[in-house]
């Protein structure tokens, strides 16, 4: 299972891969921004994104509607970790379509809750 | 010999000194004390007294102010004495030892003679001077 | 936690950490600018606070860091209204903001530490700003529904109501075609007390299958609805937006007058709070019902003990300790706040032990490759490769050594630009208006040197602000502006950092000083005249200057300036004052680049630890027993190695020290002190001039019994030698301490240091070493310059491989000469050759063809032409038409001999080989050619001449 982690904090990616790694998930990619995350994503078929909302440049937003949007690409699985929780936002991303929404700070236990809601535990 | 409570910063046992090679004969060695590099110098060849063997100092008396440290081979008692007490040093004494001590206390069973800590470092350091200009 | 009971976020923990310093570090400088600028601050400027905060907030909800958090949540929230312009920025929101900007950075140290932090102080200041008549901030939208519902708190109407309706509407029932399930609401919250659902079971199993959760949300009509410009078909559809709608009694409740609000059981993969976010209402109106996903118990354990987190876990520690006032010598912060310095996406952060690490290695590969080295150099002829992969190594080793140095190195503007803040904060306590100007960003050193510039730093900034700079009324009544200045610069020069610290405040009296100085019995009396100004202002380094009736809150907490030369000192450098009574006060620091740390072998001889600069090794030498004889050589008095071709003068350490060793008798086992005599002593007694043969040679076998010793080539400038130790340890990196006043003289010793074991040492100064042993490299290299040329000499024609072809002119007398230097051989036929007076030719492809043979150039027996065959040999250096006769070839060889070159030879013979019994002229042919050609000329000349006679 491929799974792309996009957050521009080191520390952030870095604890939720180790809660994927010790899940079980070894293929784990990490991104910077949403652009980043962008280009990986059409580079490579991945199994998961997970991805913050606040990032310069491209938003996890955007990313998730660009994600959507796209023909080959738009059934990919999308977890939302923010700390963004206004109402707009939330109802943007569930309209687009999203397996789980996380907020942050997140621990292991929520994590492996919300990959079950997603379906993928 | 005694020396002013006031002048001293601290005692601590002899040990561990490591000697320097082809220092002057009245420099013991150096010492790590809480991460100061101390001198630590040897009162008995000052002042030309013999000694009583090479390991024979038990203690090191380090005085305010300083980074040095003198090697005593015993330390006694600490006493309070009343000002009368104190006398000037006899004139016949050993020069070499009233260069470092001006007064005494007479106690019943014996003379203490009292260093005094300024008078000690400025000597030295004249004679670290010296040595400088010598060569 | 996992399953095995770990959570993976501990180990992250300190990632967490390190990025909210980072933040705080970027915040401070920002806030300080807010203060200056005002209401004039940017947009930028707010919302990069703004982020900073956010971003520590989330960091410390990570690390479970609730006081951090909550804190930081507080800031957040002025600066949100900062941000939303509904709050203009003045000067007590900047003081409450950077009281709570301290606290949190102390709540950062206390971490691990196990002591809480009390912040109720800066809480409620921030909060007074947000809002400042009630002091308490705003009721949130966590308004306790107790609050609202206020008339009946513990009356349970409206859950009988609806029993009852259940009960006596069974018309619901029928609605329901599909089995039904029941399902129970698990809050606590008095709406929810006693209520059940039913709800369409394979909408319910659908739900649970994609792993969703299961809300009871309880909507009211003019709160959530009306009061909120909402009607009801908007919330249904929100609530469709996010997820699927299992029951709702809202058309139930239409008609029912008392009840102020309707059910719906939702199933939505959102969480709580989001859910609450999304519609607008209080999360004690929803909760979980009792049909999950999962199991219900661990999930109410997850949640109960996420929504109570109340105890920090595990890295603050709850142990009821209150900290108040930071201490204000606290570093932090940068300098110069401006948006580039905090996108340094192109920096990295590294753990300053892995650096030191790194610097250890890059020392042991330094040593590592001057021991390689002579292997891959020794056969560099036949290894050409081998020299190569050396240069390579060579320049791959010194680069990364120069890399690590760097990384080490940290500009020292990050030092310097921590002070804004210590300079505000004491200007502002005692009320003096001072401004900090900084120069020299680009200015590095050592981080170890900034590290232990701090503390004088420190205290030379109080010094300043506290005796420099005036009040405001006096500095304008001396006519100077209102706001003092303190400007520090950083520079290089000549391989030294100075950091000059300025004011412009009130200067140093020299009268006063000499004074105060003469009160305290430091200058004597008849000095006083004789001093210059400087030499007064000199004085406050002397120790004992400052006393404890000067202390000041600011300055001088026993901490004088004498304290501040030892420190400069310390790192090798120097301080000087320069001062103008009423202007102002300039201190100057000048520090070594890189003296502070010096990567050292460390060594021993007998029991002694020294220390040996590695910049001043070239390589280390393990000499064995054996070896040493081979290699050991006296000459003009020294001892001296061979290594590689050339000769180095060694010394023992033990005898330039005097270092005493102890062998042991091996019958009874005593000690006995090894009779060597150090040079020292003899020194005393000898003469200068005194020959050190005679001393050296004194040196009886016992001095040469050596063991297995190392030998460490140094450099002295251009030369080299060699210093012999009993023992090799680590490089180690040292600080090296000037000596004492009372080693200061001897020459042998650069410093003391203390090592990792606690140990002092010595470090030794190279020079002084040579110079104690009295080196004397000339005559050392003059000797070792003889004996390289001779050795070349021997190499130009020694191991050459040689093709020689050697042949006869005349019988048994054998002639050679290298291939290379022949063109052709022809056999000639002794009939074919004709005479023409002493010449002789023969025809050779149409030309005529000068033969010559040797005896017409040596007394060499003839030629003899008895012999079947002749041939010619056709020299290179020679025309084509001129051959060299002989009377037989007798082999072609390859030898690498050495050609015994004999000055008595006649020419052109160049030297003697014996080849085997055979003793073989070798005919340098350069030579021969030239007596060929001068024959010819001779011959052209006779000729012409006879020619002229003739006829």
């Amino acid at each position: 299972m491929k799974i792309l982690i996009v957050d521009d904090k080191a520390s952030v990616r870095t604890a939720m891969k180790t809660i994927l790694v010790n899940l079980g998930f070894f293929d784990i990619t990490e991104a910077l921004d949403g652009e980043d995350a962008w280009y990986r994503v059409n580079d490579e078929a991945f199994d998961l994104i997970v991805s913050d909302m606040e990032m310069p440049g491209m938003t996890g937003l955007e990313l998730l509607r660009a994600v959507r949007t796209s023909p080959e690409l738009e059934h990919t699985p999308f977890i939302m970790a923010t700390t963004v929780t206004k109402k707009q936002i939330i109802l943007e991303t569930m309209r687009l379509g999203i397996q789980a929404y996380i907020i942050k700070p997140f621990d292991a236990e929520m994590v492996e809750l919300k990959l079950k809601q997603a379906g993928i535990l | 010999m005694g020396v002013d409570i006031l002048d001293i910063r601290e005692i601590i046992p002899c040990t561990r000194v490591t000697r320097i090679h082809l220092a002057p004969g009245f420099v013991m060695g150096l010492m790590n004390l809480r991460g100061r590099i101390l001198t630590i110098l040897d009162i008995a060849v000052l002042m030309g007294l013999e000694k009583q063997g090479k390991n024979s100092h038990s203690h090191i008396i380090v005085f305010k102010n300083t980074n040095v440290g003198f090697a005593v081979d015993q330390i006694g008692d600490l006493f309070d004495t009343g000002r009368e007490k104190i006398e000037s040093i006899p004139v016949n004494i050993d020069p070499r030892i009233q260069k470092y001590s001006d007064t005494i206390i007479n106690l019943p069973d014996g003379v203490i003679m009292i260093l005094n800590a300024g008078k000690i470092i400025a000597c030295i350091r004249t004679e670290a001077r010296a040595l400088k200009e010598d060569l | 936690m996992n399953r095995d009971g770990h959570d993976p976020l501990d180990a992250m923990s300190s990632e967490f950490i390190a990025e909210i310093k980072d933040d705080l570090a970027s915040l401070e400088p920002a806030l300080l600018a807010m203060e200056k600028k005002g209401a004039g601050t940017d947009d930028d400027l707010i919302n990069h606070a703004f982020r900073s905060i956010h971003s520590i907030k989330g960091g410390a909800g990570f690390i479970n860091f609730k006081e951090l958090s909550n804190l930081s949540h507080a800031m957040e929230n002025v600066l949100m209204r900062v941000r939303e312009k509904t709050l203009a920025i003045n000067s007590d929101i900047v003081d409450a903001l950077l009281t709570g900007f301290d606290k949190m950075k102390l709540m950062v140290e206390q971490i691990g530490k196990g002591e809480t932090c009390d912040y109720e102080k800066e809480k409620t200041a921030l909060q007074k700003i947000l809002n400042p008549d009630t002091g308490i901030s705003k009721p949130g939208k966590h308004a306790g529904l107790t609050e609202k519902q206020g008339k009946k708190p513990g009356e349970s109407a409206k859950p009988v109501n609806s029993r009852q309706k259940k009960k006596s509407r069974p018309i619901s029932k029928e609605i329901w075609d599909d089995p039904v399930e029941v399902v129970k609401p698990l809050g606590i919250s008095p709406v929810f007390q006693g209520k059940e659902f039913m709800v369409d079971k394979k909408r319910l199993d659908h739900a649970l299958s994609s792993q969703k959760f299961i809300y009871a949300v309880y909507i009211r009509f003019e709160a959530d609805l009306r009061a909120k410009n909402k009607d009801k078909e908007s919330i249904v559809d929100d609530i469709k937006s996010i997820g699927d709608i299992l029951f709702s009694d809202l058309e139930q409740s239409r008609g029912q007058k008392e009840r102020d609000g309707f059910f719906c059981v939702i199933s939505t993969i959102l969480d709580l709070p989001l859910l609450s976010q999304v519609l607008e209402i209080a999360k004690t109106q929803m909760t979980l019902v009792d049909r999950q996903f999962t199991d219900y118990e661990t999930l109410m354990k997850g949640v109960a003990s996420r929504a109570a987190k109340d105890k920090p876990e595990p890295v603050p520690k709850p142990v009821k300790t209150s900290i108040t006032e930071p201490d204000d010598t606290l570093v932090r912060g940068t300098s110069e706040f401006s948006p580039d310095s905090f996108s340094s996406t192109h920096t990295l952060r590294i753990n300053v032990d892995l650096i030191s690490r790194l610097m250890n290695r890059a020392g042991e590969l330094v040593l590592a490759r001057n021991q390689l080295r002579p292997f891959l150099t020794s056969n560099a002829k036949e290894n050409s490769l081998a020299s190569g992969i050396m240069q390579n190594l060579d320049m791959v080793t010194t680069d990364i050594q120069q890399a690590i140095m760097q990384m080490r190195m940290q500009p020292v503007i990050d030092l310097l630009g921590k002070y804004k803040r210590v300079v505000r904060d004491i200007a502002r306590r005692i009320s003096k208006k001072v401004d900090f100007i900084l120069e020299g960003a680009d200015v590095e050193l050592d981080r170890t040197i900034l590290e232990k510039l701090a503390n004088p730093v420190t205290h030379l900034i109080r010094n300043c602000i506290d005796h420099g700079i005036e009040s405001p009324e006096e500095r304008v009544r001396k006519s100077k502006p209102e706001t003092g200045t303190i400007r520090i610069k950083a520079s290089h020069q000549g391989g030294q950092v100075h950091i000059t610290l300025s004011d412009d405040g009130a200067g140093i009296d020299p009268q006063l000083i000499l004074s105060k100085a003469f009160e305290k019995g430091l200058v004597s009396e008849d000095r006083l005249d004789k001093m210059t100004d400087k030499q007064k202002i000199d004085l406050i380094f002397l120790p004992g200057f400052t006393t404890s009736e000067e202390i000041t809150d600011i300055s001088g907490r026993g901490v004088g300036m004498d304290v501040v030369k030892t420190n400069i000192e310390s790192l090798r450098g120097r301080i000087e004052i320069d001062s103008v009574k009423g202007e102002g006060t300039t201190v100057h620091l000048i520090i070594p680049l890189t003296l502070a740390i010096v990567p050292s072998l460390i060594v021993s001889t007998g029991e002694f630890k020294f220390a040996i600069p590695q910049v001043s090794i070239k390589e280390v030498l393990y000499l064995e027993k054996g070896a040493v004889r081979n290699q050991v050589e006296n000459i003009a008095g020294f001892e001296v190695l061979k290594l590689r071709g050339h000769i180095y003068p060694i010394v023992r350490l033990r005898n330039v020290l005097g270092i005493k060793t102890y062998i042991k008798r091996p019958v009874t086992g005593e000690k006995e002190e090894e009779k060597r005599k150090a040079i020292a002593d003899r020194r005393q007694q000898a003469d200068a001039d005194s020959d050190l043969s005679e001393r050296w040679q004194e040196k009886d076998r016992r001095t040469h019994h050596w063991d297995t010793t190392y030998v460490i080539i140094l450099k002295h400038g251009e030369n080299l030698f060699g210093l012999c130790t009993d023992e090799l340890y680590d490089i180690e990196e040292i600080v090296v301490e000037p000596l004492s006043e009372y080693i200061r003289h001897l020459e042998c010793f650069a410093g003391t240091t203390i090592l990792g074991n606690g140990g002092v040492i010595t470090v030794l100064d190279i020079q002084g070493i040579a110079a104690l042993a009295s080196l004397k490299f000339d005559s050392i290299r003059s000797e070792d310059a003889k004996r390289n040329l001779l050795k070349e000499k021997e190499e130009r024609l020694k191991g050459e491989k040689r093709n020689l072809i050697i042949f006869t002119s005349g019988r048994r007398e054998y002639f050679a000469m290298e291939l290379k230097n022949i063109s052709r051989l022809e056999p000639v036929n002794p009939k074919d050759i004709h005479y023409t007076g002493h010449l002789k030719h023969i025809e050779y492809k149409g030309h005529a063809v000068l033969l010559f043979s040797i005896d017409e150039f040596l007394p060499a027996v003839e030629c003899d032409f008895t012999v079947k065959e002749i041939f010619a040999v056709f020299p290179k250096h020679l025309s084509a038409r001129v051959g060299i006769l002989t009377s037989g070839i007798i082999d072609t060889i390859e030898t690498d001999m050495f050609i015994d070159e004999d000055e008595s030879c006649p020419e052109p013979i160049l030297g003697k080989l014996f080849i085997g019994d055979m003793m073989v002229q070798v005919i340098d042919h350069e030579r021969f050619a030239d007596l060929i050609e001068q024959k010819l000329m001779m011959t052209k000349g006779a000729r012409a001449s006879r020619e002229n006679t003739d006829c």
